[in-house]
């Protein structure tokens, strides 16, 4: 690992950071297309079995 | 292109297979991006040493925050004028993602900022113009989801939101021009890759050393797939939760 002497809390924060959050965002939109698909999924079952 | 995909059976299908591509694309540029800025490139002693390896994300966050900020107004006017579902499907979907990386923006800014000017951003943000115009976007971003949510019918939420949009255009260019044009009015460093207003920089000034340009372009584009990847899934959670409803609306009708 290189030794970027007292950069390096701010350096190694951010970088974490610039990965964490987009990696949220990811998960966020993931959850909610699943979660729509899985109700359209649950009507269209209904409808059919009605 | 973009007519092509205005059907939405269209989109579904390009979104397919776009997500996959988009996600795997973005996420191998940024890996590329942030092992070169990291372990390879040499410090930049004019921008603080080893500090500088902060701009590797925040500036691709910073260009990404305004660039979505212009899709969110130009979809939202693209549905005002026309009325095209899609655009306001798309516009919807922007605003998250938008806030999201206008937030990380802000978060490495203020780190960066604590050690690189010697304060925190909570210090200095009200006097300054380029900290306080990018707060604004962020409330922008913000303001248009809780407008949509605040409103009963989707119709008056999507006018109201789309106004607001189109209004808070005006922010973006403010935002790039407040430390070009307005440098007593902000402790930021001006642009260095594209500046407006400001006098042409010479000698050690002028413009950015290449090798920092290509890896901030590199985590820019991979950002930006990432960013394309996560508005296409939220389109899509959209048009299914649309189905979903007319469906139990006329499930319903039929009871």
């Amino acid at each position: 690992m290189p030794d970027y002497g007292d950069d390096a809390i701010y350096v190694w924060s951010i970088t974490i950071l610039g990965l964490a959050l987009p990696a949220l965002m990811v998960g966020y939109s993931f959850l909610r297309a699943h979660l729509s698909k899985a109700r359209l999924e649950r009507l269209q079952k209904e409808d059919e079995q009605a | 292109m973009l007519s092509y995909l205005a059907n939405p059976l269209r989109f579904m299908r390009f979104s397919r297979l776009a997500i996959p591509i988009g996600f795997g694309l973005g996420l191998i540029m940024i890996a590329w991006s942030l092992y070169n800025g990291l372990f390879i490139v040499p410090p930049d002693a004019k921008q603080g040493g080893d500090l500088m390896r902060a701009m590797f994300t925040h500036v691709p966050s910073a260009w990404l925050c305004m660039g979505l900020y212009a899709a969110l107004a130009g979809a939202s006017f693209v549905w005002y004028i026309w009325r095209h579902e899609l655009a306001d499907v798309a516009a919807r979907a922007i605003a998250p993602i938008g806030a999201g990386y206008t937030a990380l923006c802000f978060i490495t800014g203020a780190i960066w900022g604590q050690k690189g000017w010697g304060a925190g951003w909570h210090n200095l943000i009200l006097g300054d113009s380029r900290l306080m115009s990018v707060l604004v976007l962020f409330f922008l971003f913000l303001g248009y989801m809780a407008l949509r949510a605040a409103l009963e019918t989707r119709q008056k939420a999507a006018r109201a939101a789309a106004i607001l949009a189109m209004i808070g255009i005006v922010n973006v260019p403010i935002i790039k021009v407040s430390v070009d044009m307005w440098q007593t009015t902000t402790i930021h460093q001006p642009s260095s890759v594209i500046s407006i207003g400001s006098p042409e920089p010479r000698g050690e000034d002028a413009g950015m050393n290449p090798v920092y340009l290509q890896q901030l372009l590199w985590g820019f584009g991979g950002h930006g797939l990432l960013a394309a990847a996560m508005i296409m899934m939220l389109m899509r959670s959209e048009v299914y939760g649309q189905q979903a409803d007319r469906a139990l609306a006329l499930k319903l009708e039929q009871s």
